[in-house]
C-alpha cells in the first residue's frame, strides 16, 4: 500500500481537485482494491488499479456536482508538491515549473486533463488507455497530441517562457 | 519624334529584341516605342537581366504556400509531439527543424513539450498525510474481505454498466423482429398488417366478432362431453340400481326359511327338546349357508349358467 498510495493520491487529487475528496477517496479506493485483490492479474495490476480509483472519483464527481460546493480548493493554490532535491534554489525553480503546470492544467477541459493524467503522468500507453476509456486506438492518439498542445499552448500563455532554453 | 508603334506591337518583338535577333526598320521602331512607353520599359527590365522596377511583396511565397501546402505551423504543430517523442520520419523531421528555426511560435511550442515531458512525469506521486496508511488499514480490517465474485456474474454486471448496451440490445431487438415479422417466407409475417387492422376497427365489434366461433365451439364442447361421459354415467347407474334391486329380492326370498327355522328352534328350546333343536341348528346353518351363497353369487353369471345347463345338473 505504501508503494502505490502516492499514485493513487496523485490520480484522486487530479480528477477531484479537493484534497480532503482525493484523501477519502484514495481511502475508498485502496479498500476496494484490498475486497477485490484476488480478481487481478499481477501484470495488469496498475491499469486495474488506476481505473478503479478513476471509476471511484468520476462517482464522486457525480455526486458533487448534485450538491452546492463546499470546500473546493482551486488548483491555483495546488497541492502538496514532491520534494524534488535538496537544494533550496533547484527546489524553488522546479516547485514553481509544477505550480505553473497545475494551473496550466487547470485551464484545459476534462477529456483533455485526462488524457495528460493517464499517459503523460500515470505513464499509461495508448492501448491501455483505449481500453480503460473505451475508445478506438486511433481517437486515443489523436486525442493526446491534441491535449499535450492544448497544455503546451496552456503554460505559454501562463509564462511565455517557459519552453525558452534547458 | 512620333511612336510608329503600340504596346501590343512592341510585346510581340520583345523576345526577339532581348535575345538580340531584331534587325533593321523593327528593331528601330522597338527601340522608338520603348524610350517612349513606361509600362514597356517595365517590361522589358523585367524579362531581361536588368533589376526589377519593383520588388515583390516580402510574405508574396508564404502567403502562395499558404494557399496551396496550407499553413506551414499547423502542420509543424500536428508533428510536434511525435517530434519530441522522437517517433517523427528524417525527412518531416528535418522540414520541421527548418521551419522551427525560422518560426519562433512554433519553437515555444516545441519547448514547452520538451519541458512539459520532463515535468509531468514526477506530478504521478502526491503524499497524502502520515495518518493515511493507518486509516486504511484500520478500515480494511473492519471490514471483512468480500467473496469473489464468479466470473458470470462479474460478466453480467460489466454488460450491465456498459454504457452501449442499450443501443445493442435494440439493435438484436430489431433484428429478430425483422426475421420473424419481415422475411417472405415467414408465417407471421401477416401479423404486424392484421394487428394495424385491429388497431384501426371498432373494439366492440371484433369482440363480437371473436366471439360467435368461440360460443360455438364451447358448445359443440359441452355436447361432445355430454355425449361422452353423461349418457354412459346414467347408463352406468341403471345397471348398478338393477343389480341391487335383484340382490335385495333374492335376499329377501332367502331369508324366509331362516326366519321359519328361527320360529322352529325357538319353539325348541321353550319345550327343552334336544333333537328338536339340534334339528333346527342343523337347518339354520344350512339356510345361512345358502343365503350367503346367493347374496354373493352374479345374478347376471347365475342366469347365463341357467341357460347353459338348463336340467340344473351341477358342473
Amino acid at each position: 500500500m505504501r508503494r502505490f498510495q502516492s499514485r493513487i493520491y496523485a490520480v484522486a487529487v487530479h480528477y477531484v481537485r479537493d484534497a480532503d475528496e482525493a484523501r477519502d477517496l484514495a481511502q475508498e479506493a485502496f479498500i476496494r482494491i484490498y475486497q477485490r485483490l484476488e480478481d487481478v492479474r499481477a501484470d495488469r495490476f496498475i491499469p486495474w488499479m488506476l481505473r478503479l480509483t478513476r471509476n471511484l472519483c468520476i462517482d464522486r464527481l457525480r455526486r458533487i456536482k448534485a450538491r452546492p460546493p463546499a470546500s473546493d480548493v482551486p488548483l491555483e493554490q495546488g497541492p502538496p508538491l514532491p520534494a524534488p532535491g535538496t537544494d533550496p534554489e533547484q527546489s524553488w525553480i522546479a516547485d514553481s515549473r509544477r505550480q505553473l503546470v497545475y494551473r496550466a492544467l487547470d485551464r484545459l477541459s476534462d477529456k483533455n486533463r485526462e488524457m495528460i493524467l493517464l499517459k503523460e503522468i500515470q505513464g499509461l500507453n495508448l492501448q491501455q488507455i483505449a481500453e480503460m476509456l473505451d475508445a478506438p486506438l486511433g481517437t486515443i492518439k489523436s486525442r493526446s497530441n491534441r491535449a499535450r498542445l492544448e497544455l503546451a499552448k496552456a503554460v505559454l500563455a501562463l509564462d511565455p517562457s517557459y519552453g525558452v532554453g534547458g | 519624334m512620333s511612336d510608329p508603334m503600340d504596346c501590343t506591337g512592341f510585346e510581340n518583338l520583345l523576345g526577339s529584341l532581348l535575345e538580340g535577333k531584331l534587325r533593321g526598320a523593327e528593331r528601330r521602331q522597338a527601340e522608338t516605342h520603348l524610350a517612349g512607353c513606361p509600362r514597356c520599359q517595365g517590361l522589358h527590365a523585367l524579362l531581361g537581366d536588368e533589376k526589377p522596377i519593383l520588388d515583390a511583396p516580402a510574405d508574396l511565397t508564404r502567403s502562395i504556400l499558404e494557399r496551396t501546402s496550407g499553413r506551414p505551423c499547423r502542420s509543424a504543430a500536428e508533428q510536434s509531439c511525435d517530434f519530441v517523442d522522437g517517433k517523427l520520419e528524417e525527412t518531416d523531421r528535418q522540414l520541421l527543424e527548418l521551419h522551427l528555426a525560422a518560426c519562433a511560435e512554433c519553437g515555444a511550442l516545441v519547448g514547452a513539450l520538451r519541458h512539459l515531458a520532463v515535468d509531468l512525469p514526477p506530478l504521478a506521486h502526491l503524499q497524502p498525510d502520515p495518518r493515511f496508511v493507518g486509516d486504511v488499514v484500520a478500515a480494511t480490517v473492519a471490514r471483512p474481505a468480500a467473496r469473489p465474485r464468479t466470473r458470470g456474474l462479474e460478466t453480467w454486471s460489466r454488460l450491465l454498466v456498459r454504457p452501449r448496451l442499450s443501443w445493442e440490445v435494440a439493435y438484436v431487438g430489431a433484428m429478430l423482429l425483422w426475421v420473424v415479422f419481415g422475411v417472405s417466407g415467414s408465417t407471421l409475417r401477416a401479423v404486424p398488417a392484421r394487428t394495424l387492422q385491429l388497431l384501426g376497427s371498432n373494439p366492440v365489434e371484433v369482440v363480437a366478432e371473436a366471439s360467435v366461433p368461440i360460443a360455438r365451439s364451447v358448445a359443440d364442447l359441452g355436447q361432445q362431453a355430454w355425449e361422452t361421459t353423461g349418457a354412459k354415467g346414467i347408463g352406468s347407474a341403471r345397471q348398478l340400481g338393477t343389480v341391487v334391486s335383484e340382490r335385495y329380492r333374492r335376499a329377501e326370498v332367502a331369508t324366509r326359511p331362516l326366519r321359519r327355522h328361527g320360529t322352529e328352534l325357538g319353539e325348541a328350546m321353550a319345550e327343552l327338546s334336544l333333537d328338536g333343536g339340534a334339528e333346527a341348528l342343523k337347518n339354520l346353518g344350512g339356510e345361512l349357508k345358502s343365503l350367503l351363497k346367493q347374496v354373493t353369487s352374479d345374478p347376471d353369471a347365475e342366469s347365463e349358467q341357467k341357460t347353459s345347463n338348463p336340467e340344473g345338473r351341477r358342473s
